[in-house]
């Protein structure tokens, strides 16, 4: 899975580099027989969006998908787009005439039989022979397409779509569709694609967009939403029973109208584990290196070095008397720089309300870059996640102080129910309270929209209950913020949510608030965060 | 020097104003061989003109950027188009006062001060470089606030106190992000003037690699451009760290190729390898692919 996400990136690097433009997302990348990412194929993808009005392009072979044989015809525009990037690109990059040649080299040596070809290797195979200036033989149909396939540098892109229409029209569909597939057949006895054709070359097609919920229709993200809660409070109903034995430890009433009913410590297993974190493997170490470094350099910049005694260093003439009476070595004092700070200890709360549930597996991953980051300085970190079903607000505990090996049980994170933040950071708090730390620092990673059923009492006679929602919610949020700052403990939230909630976000966090805007920021926008709470330790 | 500046376009009047600088502050002979002799020279009027104005305005200069983006360069070249000598400080995490202004010593039977590079520089009317000014800490250099302000003075306590010769001048470099680097504080930076340095432009790096190798040919300047424009891209779009965009290591690698090795050993020694992750040097390896043919020997970058 790494080797593959490590050539995917690769790949997308070629493709970047290629184009010069690091904004786009690559939607098909090449790989040879091995896997590994192709340097020429890749750089020829790369540059039709340098060359080529790539949005057309795009749409041309959307367009193209309305033929069951997409994929034939995709390969064979893309055999003619080589040819015309090739003749772009050869006086900006000399090397890609190298490259070319041997990419033809390899392909040639590798392919198959002649009986064997499909009608797309074939038209290839001619092609990149003609690249090594080899004319081959071949048949008269082969040549013909090929000639008008070979775009030549000066044609743009709406001339090359036009040119290929005509080749599709003139060379295969000039029946019914049925009677086009039947008569190719006959005279080819074959044609495929490059996906079974050529063992040599293989397109993948991103599947970023499928798999990450942000790009999901929204109703479909609404309904499954709604699956979700109904799943939920099924469960809850299920479990009311069995959860009332388990939940021994009720605490005493916090807020003037609820009970705080349970810090109850439960892990439940997600379905998604850490696929999302293995899927940016690459960029996800990168931000757990870069953060470390971070924290690790605000700590080395902040901390004074401690003194003792040494075998080298600055001699204190003072004990002198010791070496020649005590055979003590140590007459010279160092300063040691202390690498940890002295009774630091974070806690890391997560926000596992429902409308976290499409990034869920993001901020997991956020956490877990985080916790490893801050693991690896050796600063004790505790991670819990919150949300509220029915009366309850759950605590969930993924790894506690002391449990270094047990960062990965972040991944069981997953977002159901609702959220009382107001009651979550006041538990965190009171949790904290337990510990004896001098210096406490609690990072919410929230999207600050505190939504819960359970309301305020407006007043204690008075049975009518606010909402506990926007300004309301917000408000109560704010207040327990303020007041575990006012204990001393430095209250920072890691923004997740959408551009909406961020009005909201600042007013209950202030300043002490990051928004990840990209997760290749992430460990530096993080990172000047604690770098500036480490500054007023 | 100034022959440099004029070829470059620099602005006339800066230029007048420079020479006549020089004839108001002539170089003593005795500290003539600290006026520096540039090895490299810097390329970008913006900033030239802008850093000669506040020099010429009496500022001291605060350099901020990346490596390689010809901080120094610019220093030791200010230091010598105004025929100054330059003094070169090099700050570090313990760098205190004692070893800028001077420290006591016990000499010939009694205690004497022995002058520091500062009190050198302000007594001499040199261009004091302070290089990586933001690895000292705040409170150490202190002392140096009345030395950059408008009070111009160094004062030692129990020893005297020294005004500035008129033609001393600082000029400071600072890079964020080393490590063991922090943030300069306010009163400091306040006593400066601050260009960001920008990276390296390809019309400036053309003009550095042919003045440099005058013999390499004209496709290989594009491709070697190419190149570090394609590692500069990729590097501040996070894919890859800043350790392999060195434009030291490019120029090292070039002359490894003038003595005949070839390109890719070469490049591989300047650039890949400044990496230590083994994925980034793929990736900066797949960069170099996409410029240079496998097959090339270092001899044929040149022209005979």
């Amino acid at each position: 899975m790494e080797h593959q996400s490590k050539e995917q990136r690769r790949a997308n690097n070629i493709i970047w580099t290629a184009a010069g433009d690091y904004s786009l997302r690559p939607d098909i990348a090449a790989y040879d027989g091995a896997g590994k990412a192709d340097l020429y194929w890749n750089f020829v993808l790369g540059a039709a969006h340098r060359y080529y009005d790539y949005s057309l392009l795009r749409s041309f072979f959307v367009h193209l998908k309305e033929d069951p044989d997409y994929e034939f015809y995709e390969s064979l525009t893309w055999i003619g787009l080589e040819n015309g990037i090739y003749q772009r690109g050869k006086t900006d990059r000399p090397v890609i005439e190298d490259l070319r040649c041997h990419y033809s080299r390899r392909l040639l040596g590798h392919a198959y039989a002649p009986s064997f070809y499909f009608l797309v290797d074939e038209i290839k195979i001619a092609h990149f022979q003609r690249a090594l200036g080899i004319e081959p033989p071949m048949r008269d149909q082969v040549r013909d397409i090929l000639n008008v396939l070979e775009f030549d540098g000066s044609l743009g892109t709406e001339q090359i779509i036009s040119r290929m229409n005509e080749i599709i029209n003139t060379y295969f569909s000039f029946n019914t569709a049925r009677y086009k597939r039947n008569l190719l057949y006959s005279i080819f006895s074959s044609k495929n694609s490059l996906r079974f054709g050529n063992p040599f070359l293989r397109f993948f097609r991103s599947r970023a967009t499928s798999r990450s919920g942000e790009y999901e229709p929204l109703e479909k993200r609404a309904n499954r939403t709604r699956l979700w809660m109904q799943w939920q409070i099924y469960l809850d109903r299920r479990d009311k029973k069995h959860r009332e034995d388990i939940q021994n430890f009720y605490g005493t009433s916090l807020l003037m109208d609820h009970q705080v009913k349970t810090l109850e410590q439960t892990i439940c297993v997600g379905n998604h584990k850490n696929c999302h974190y293995q899927e940016h493997l690459a960029s996800n170490n990168n931000s757990i290196l870069k953060l470390t470094h971070i924290i690790k350099n605000a700590i080395l910049v902040n901390l004074e070095a401690s003194p003792c005694r040494a075998k080298t260093g600055k001699l204190i003439a003072g004990k002198i008397w010791r070496n020649i009476y005590l055979y003590d070595n140590k007459l010279f004092s160092k300063n040691i720089p202390d690498d940890t700070i002295g009774g630091l200890e974070v806690d890391i709360l997560l926000d596992a309300s429902c409308s976290q549930i499409n990034r869920q597996e993001r901020i997991a991953s956020q956490a877990y870059i985080i916790v490893e980051s801050l693991t690896r300085c050796k600063i004790p970190v505790r991670v819990y996640a919150f949300c509220t079903s029915g009366n309850y607000t759950i605590i969930n505990l993924f790894r506690d102080y002391r449990e270094a090996s047990n960062n990965s049980q972040i991944f069981n994170y997953h977002a159901t129910g609702c959220n009382r933040d107001g009651l979550a950071i006041r538990t965190a708090l009171h949790m904290m309270d337990d510990h004896s730390g001098s210096h406490k620092i609690l990072i919410v990673l929230s999207d600050s929209k505190p939504v819960d059923p359970q309301g305020i009492t407006v007043h204690q006679f008075k049975p009518e209950e606010y909402f506990y929602a926007d300004a309301i919610g917000i408000q109560d949020t704010a207040l327990e913020v303020r007041k575990g700052r006012q204990k001393g403990v430095s209250v920072l939230c890691v923004f997740t949510g959408l551009d909406e909630d961020l009005p909201a976000a600042r007013k209950i966090y202030g300043h002490s608030l990051v928004r990840i805007k990209s997760s290749e920021r992430f460990a530096d926008m993080v990172g000047v965060l604690l770098q500036n709470e480490l500054k007023n330790l | 020097m100034i022959n440099f500046l004029r070829e470059e376009g620099i602005n006339e009047d800066l230029i007048t104003e420079i020479v006549r600088f020089q004839k108001c502050y002539p170089p003593d002979p005795d500290q003539a061989y600290r006026i520096p002799k540039p090895r490299f020279y810097y390329y970008g009027n913006d900033v030239w003109e802008a850093a000669i104005t506040a020099l010429l305005c009496n500022e001291n200069l605060l350099l901020v950027g990346p490596k390689a983006t010809g901080k120094n360069v610019l220093a030791e070249n200010l230091s010598a188009a105004f025929k100054r000598p330059g003094w070169n400080i090099s700050f570090h995490v313990n760098t205190d006062s004692s070893m800028l202004i001077g420290t006591d010593v016990f000499e010939n039977g009694r205690v004497v001060m022995r002058h520091g590079p500062i009190f050198e520089c302000a007594v001499n009317g040199g261009f004091g470089i302070l290089d990586e000014i933001n690895m000292a800490k705040n409170e150490s250099i202190a002392l140096l606030h009345a030395t950059l302000d408008f009070r111009r003075i160094i004062d030692v306590p129990g020893y005297s106190k020294i005004i500035l010769n008129d033609a001393t001048r600082f000029i400071a470099t600072m890079n964020y992000g080393y490590a063991g680097t922090r943030e300069l504080n306010e009163a400091l930076t306040s006593r400066f003037i601050v260009i960001e340095m920008p990276g390296i432009s390809s019309i400036h790096l053309r003009k550095l690699l042919i003045r440099e190798f005058p013999r390499i040919k004209p496709e290989y300047i594009e491709q070697f451009t190419g190149l570090f424009q394609d590692l500069q891209k990729k590097s501040e779009s996070a894919e890859i760290s800043t350790k392999s965009v060195d434009l030291r290591g490019l120029l090292s690698a070039i002359h490894l190729m003038e003595k005949g090795l070839p390109i890719h050993q070469a490049l591989q020694m300047g650039i890949t390898n400044k990496s230590f992750d083994e994925f980034e040097r793929e990736l900066v390896a797949d960069v170099i692919r996409l410029r240079i043919p496998d097959r090339f020997k270092g001899g044929e970058v040149f022209a005979s």
